[in-house]
């Protein structure tokens, strides 16, 4: 009884799970529409047993899609700088920036972020303060200007996922 | 559908040449590796999308877009902890090592 009680708040992760179970079956058939409700029951039960869920509380996934979207397009902004890069001169240069976010979890998806935007490696995070390792063109050297402009365009999403739960 | 999935794949595999280019142009491990990234995610990502579009509304297309999703996790992560590695034995931004066993100095 326990067990169902807690799981209650799990009904959106559940339903996830299970379309991700369908699509990996590549088929709508009558095995994979009973399996997949117990296979994504099965890891709902392993997710609670092995992972910090406690962190993930107070975060609201819907406005972390949104986040991921706006991503796409800083992927592709950030990637037509690198070709810029290759083409002409570029330098490694490492810069440190403070992060505005108090969730752990979505500090880390902060720095998954910065990860994914081609240009800017995270190297550390300490606290509030992140070590990024940045490409840049060696005449025109702003690393601690751009990453913060780029931390600055990320977190604002990731603020709205924070507060409005 | 199938023309425009194709030119996306192209324009994918243009990012990853400028990808290749650029870890051959560049000796430095922290500027290559900031360039490889590039090709995991620009790259791969632009030919994906191609291939889902090519293929339309189907259950290959659906798998794809996992597909995706499990790239967008598991490779930003492969990239840090390799720049991260590097970093913290010694590798410096200029190339130069620094020698951190302790004795050797």
């Amino acid at each position: 009884m326990h067990i169902f009680q807690a799981r209650k708040n799990d009904i959106p992760a559940w339903i996830v799970l299970m379309l991700v179970w369908i699509i990996l079956m590549g088929e709508l058939s009558l095995y994979a529409l009973i399996s997949a409700p117990i296979v994504s029951f099965g890891c709902i039960l392993i997710l609670h047993k092995f992972l910090p869920t406690a962190y993930i509380q107070n975060v609201n996934f819907l406005k972390l899609i949104f986040h991921y979207i706006t991503l796409v397009g800083k992927i592709y902004l950030n990637g037509f700088y690198v070709i810029k890069i290759i083409l002409t001169k570029g330098q490694a240069d490492i810069t440190e920036v403070d992060t505005n976010l108090k969730n752990p979890f979505l500090r880390a998806v902060l720095i998954h972020s910065i990860t994914l935007t081609p240009g800017s490696i995270p190297l550390a995070l300490e606290g509030k303060k992140m070590t990024v390792l940045n490409l840049a063109n060696p005449n025109d050297l702003h690393s601690f200007e751009d990453i913060n402009k780029l931390r600055q365009g990320l977190e604002k999403a990731l603020i709205k996922a924070e507060q409005e739960t | 559908m199938e023309i425009l999935g194709n030119i996306i794949i192209i324009l994918g595999i243009i990012f990853m040449l400028f990808g290749v280019i650029g870890i051959f142009r560049y000796q430095n491990f922290f500027v290559r590796i900031l360039i490889a990234s590039k090709i995991d995610t620009v790259g791969a990502l632009t030919v994906v999308i191609g291939l889902a579009v090519k293929h339309g509304f189907s259950f290959f297309s659906l798998r794809v877009v996992l597909l995706l999703v499990l790239m967008f996790i598991i490779n930003p992560m492969v990239t840090h902890i390799i720049a991260r590695s590097a970093y913290e034995s010694g590798q410096n931004i200029d190339g130069s090592v620094d020698d951190i066993e302790e004795g050797n100095e």
